[in-house]
């Protein structure tokens, strides 16, 4: 079997052809994620039916150093997985609006797919790493190239950031190859070979990989990059940084909580740093005149509450944080190509001065309104689901304290029916260019939202194979 | 296909043979003043010893010839790699030079010398093939007019007082060992303060040609105020030869002088240079506004990188410092060859920069690339060369050493960043061609930097080999 490998080759010889070829590159990505969207649809059919995912394979790479290239689906990447894939696809083909420097997003947009599929189906920790500053160095030049008016500082600060956070990674990684038994940096096994490691190592690899992870999450006080960054992207950037990028720092701590035994001794303080970072950014965010800062924004609290569910440590809460990161990533997608396509229909950002635009641009409108009910957890939708899920095991683990956070989430619906009511449903001030959508928009938006619901209403097509 | 020792002698024949011709021919054109023959002679000529040296390595060879040299999988490892990086600096010259035939036969001293260096069985042969590159690339600066004489005046200055130094330091180790060949001293003489002081004097004299912290500020001025394809061989040979010299030294002859700490007191010397070499680079390179400075002092941070593995002084640390040798003579050459283009563009500022990636994507890719691997993002090669750098320093023990690498990494993306982000602003500009000759270098370099980031295996056990036939501690 080489249909692991065969994921991340389709967007390597795409990338190779669309460098060699000079017309068409933004048809070519929307294939290339078509190829991969089918090839993983093909992978969750297998799964549900087997109701269980574990593919493994491995090739060989550097073997002087004992490293592998391995690749392993298991339940968690296969979720993911598909996430990502939904939402490349999504952004191939509808993401780029203003259908300006196609070549160049495309290009990067293919090597972002390369990172995100390469990274999901790591199966050891050096290509985890590899994969994951592929995906840093892409969106980096989708803000640094593609970006709006304030893109450089923005871009400078999100790759300050995010080569720290990978430094801080690549640190732990070399302390888990050197102190490993036989230098095995295989993921499934890491709990073992953990366990025959000194205490020190222990504490000194979770604290570096913690602190990698959390920065690329984010959680506060390490979250500054993100409004920037997600801001001054394009809208192709927007939605892959935000839908996937920040599920690399998710998925990380899924393996991090689910492999150190030492994780419980420092599960509390987390939470309730946490819960902090929820709170500050619903407080942020009402500061917000930016309709696509303001997505930004419920970016950090919906990561900090499935940071504060993965910090329960027990099946319930894990189900749940991923879970939620499937709907958020789906959800926030969905939201930055409508905050794109109002910036497009209207050029211009900011709810003091849009005014009535569900006149203009109903689709965007209806589409936007369904994203702010998705994202607050409203029941058919999945982040309902999510919640829900991550809820009942932060309870299980902190008792009734764990409803706390629900209160962001709260502000956070309570704000977003404020910016609705104010720019989308207002009363429209002055004529403003009527806001046409192209057809490819508009199946981007269908496909996000017939996942966005028939995950909501079926959980169980997820929920059946998943197994931490 | 087991091929006899003479076989292996005939090689080396031929590899002489070529370098021999080489020269020839060269003085030939510069009588004649044709620069085609000077370019086609020496670029056959150097394939012509490349290929016996491939040969030789390929068939294992190891063994003594004219007394004073031997060959082994490390030499004839360095002595191809460097024998395709004189090759691609030919190339690079062939229109950016108006004197092409004196400037190949200035290139063919320094192949000699590089010969030297490399297959070098006598501390003789080092000093002379030392004093061969540094002596030909002087003049290599000073033909180009009169206001190259700055620079290269201040390169042979301080070549001479290199060449001095290690002169002295040779001389102290006269004692120990009459003949003066690359093998251990008798150890009986570990505690010597002679053999000491000998020590600490070699580090000088090759810190000072390698451009290790204290000695490196001769670095910046030559590598700007030289015509650019002679700092790109600057920095791809001038310097990796006395990387390759620093290894003959340190690992073969000082390998059992201890410190009184128990380890090698060269490992102890090498773990301070390594790290002020590494902050030095970095933090200056920060405030950089002209390119070739910039890449003058980013290669002095990559030294630093080097002597990590020096200071680690284990099989693995030396199997990465070879490692990261090799994988920086590309990543160099090919970033100095679109500064060179850039330069006839008269671009010579980060600020000009701006908007190169509408003028020429090809070279703005390329540049990127290029710094990307510098800074040791994956998958390229710069990435893999750190990765083995920083965990054989951990797995010695030497976790402070990996630490401040790791987080001079993380420094240097600033400074390439900067250089990124003015190549991507937006500016309508007409475009500009980039010259066949230099295009070829660049993808050379490009295709080694990601083939070898995706697939290392070849390389790196080509480079512990390497590091096993030195004898390594």
């Amino acid at each position: 079997m080489t249909i692991l490998l065969s994921l991340i080759a389709v967007p390597i010889l795409f990338l190779a052809l669309m460098l060699l070829t000079k017309r068409r590159s933004g048809s070519l990505a929307t294939i290339s994620t078509f190829i991969s969207l089918v090839i993983v649809v093909y992978l969750l059919i297998f799964s549900i039916i087997n109701k269980s995912a574990s593919i493994n394979e491995s090739y060989s790479y550097i073997s002087s150093l004992g490293i592998g290239f391995d690749l392993s689906l298991n339940s968690i990447s296969l979720v993911l997985l598909l996430m990502s894939s939904i939402i490349l696809f999504v952004t191939a083909l509808s993401g780029n609006i203003k259908k300006e420097m196609e070549r160049t997003a495309s290009i990067l947009l293919v090597l972002f797919q390369i990172g995100a599929t390469g990274l999901f189906l790591s199966g050891n920790l050096f290509l985890f790493f590899i994969f994951w500053d592929i995906g840093v160095i892409a969106p980096f030049f989708m803000i640094n190239i593609l970006g709006s008016a304030n893109r450089r500082n923005a871009s400078y600060k999100f790759i300050i950031y995010e080569i720290f956070a990978s430094a801080l990674l690549l640190f732990g990684i070399i302390l888990i190859y050197i102190f490993a038994p036989g230098h095995s940096l295989s993921i499934a096994g890491l709990s073992s070979s953990l366990s025959q490691m000194p205490m020190y190592v222990q504490q000194l690899t979770f604290i570096l990989l913690f602190l990698a992870f959390m920065i690329n999450m984010p959680i506060f006080p390490l979250h500054s990059w993100l409004p920037d960054a997600h801001t001054e992207a394009s809208t192709q950037g927007s939605m892959v940084l935000s839908g996937i990028l920040t599920k690399f720092g998710g998925f990380g701590m899924l393996i991090i909580f689910t492999s150190f035994t030492i994780a419980h001794n420092y599960s509390f303080y987390i939470a309730v740093l946490s819960v902090v970072s929820a709170f500050y950014a619903a407080l942020l965010i009402m500061r917000q005149h930016d309709i696509k800062r303001i997505v930004a924004y419920t970016t950090i609290i919906e990561m900090s509450i499935i940071m504060f569910a993965i910090t329960a440590m027990n099946t319930l809460g894990l189900y749940g944080a991923l879970f939620a990161m499937l709907a958020h990533g789906l959800v926030v997608a969905l939201m930055f190509l409508a905050a794109g396509s109002i910036e497009h229909a209207f050029s211009e950002r900011s709810i003091d001065v849009l005014k009535g635009i569900a006149a203009d641009a109903k689709l965007t409108s209806y589409v936007f309104l369904v994203g702010i009910l998705a994202i607050t957890g409203v029941p058919l939708t999945t982040g309902f689901i999510a919640d829900v899920a991550m809820f009942l095991g932060a309870i299980g683990a902190y008792g009734a304290y764990a409803v706390i956070p629900l209160f962001s989430l709260v502000l956070l619906g309570g704000f977003m029916y404020y910016v609705v009511n104010k720019s989308i449903f207002s009363t429209k001030e002055r004529t403003q260019s009527s806001a046409f959508i192209g057809s490819s928009q508009k199946i981007g938006y269908a496909i996000l939202l017939a996942s966005i619901f028939i995950f909501g209403i079926i959980p169980s097509i997820i929920l059946n194979i998943i197994n931490i | 296909m087991a091929i006899s020792a003479i076989m292996q002698m005939q090689f080396v024949y031929i590899l002489v043979a070529s370098l021999i011709l080489l020269t020839v021919s060269n003085i030939l054109s510069v009588f004649s003043r044709r620069h085609k023959i000077a370019f086609f002679g020496t670029i056959a000529f150097l394939f012509i010893s490349l290929t016996a040296t491939a040969l030789l390595y390929a068939s294992n060879a190891s063994f003594y010839f004219f007394s004073i040299f031997h060959t082994n999988a490390f030499s004839e490892f360095f002595f191809m790699f460097f024998a395709i990086a004189i090759i691609m600096v030919e190339t690079l010259s062939y229109k950016y030079s108006h004197e092409l035939p004196a400037f190949s036969l200035l290139l063919s001293l320094v192949t000699f010398g590089v010969f030297l260096v490399t297959f070098a069985y006598s501390l003789i042969a080092i000093l002379v093939g030392l004093e061969t590159v540094a002596l030909a690339s002087t003049f290599m600066i000073i033909m180009n007019g009169k206001r190259f004489v700055e620079p290269a005046v201040k390169l042979f200055i301080l070549s001479a007082i290199s060449i001095a130094i290690f002169t002295f330091a040779l001389a102290l180790l006269l004692p120990y060992d009459p003949q003066l060949t690359l093998s251990l001293p008798g150890t009986s003489q570990a505690g010597s303060y002679l053999l000491g002081l000998s020590l600490i004097l070699f580090a000088g004299a090759l810190s000072l040609d390698a451009a290790a912290f204290p000695f490196n500020l001769w670095v910046p001025d030559v590598y700007e105020g030289s015509p650019s394809n002679v700092t790109a061989l600057l920095a791809s040979v001038n310097k990796k030869v006395s990387f390759i010299a620093i290894l003959e030294v340190f690992i073969i002859i000082f390998a059992a002088y201890r410190s009184s700490f128990g380890t090698p007191l060269f490992s102890l010397v090498f773990f301070f240079l390594s790290i002020f070499t590494m902050f030095f680079g970095n933090l200056v390179a920060l405030v950089q506004k002209n390119l070739k400075r910039l890449f003058a002092y980013s290669s002095i941070s990559q030294a630093g990188y080097i002597f990590i593995g020096i200071a680690v002084a284990s099989t693995a640390g030396i199997q990465a410092s070879i490692f990261y040798i090799v994988s920086h003579m590309f990543m160099i050459i090919g970033a100095f060859a679109i500064v060179l283009w850039l330069e006839s563009k008269s671009i010579r500022n980060i600020d000009e920069c701006t908007g190169l990636a509408s003028k020429n994507s090809f070279a703005a890719i390329s540049l990127t690339i290029l710094m990307l691997s510098m800074a040791g993002i994956p998958p390229l090669v710069g990435f893999i060369g750190k990765f083995l750098l920083f965990s054989s320093a951990v797995y010695a023990n030497d976790a402070v050493l990996a630490f401040i690498g790791i987080i001079n990494s993380f420094i240097s993306i600033y400074y390439y960043a900067k250089v990124i982000n003015q190549m991507y602003t937006r500016r309508q500009g007409k475009k500009m061609q980039m010259d066949k000759n230099i295009a070829i270098v660049v993808i050379v370099c490009l295709i080694f930097v990601i083939a070898v980031g995706i697939y290392p295996q070849i390389l790196i056990s080509a480079a512990s080999s390497a590091a096993s036939a030195l004898g390594a501690v």
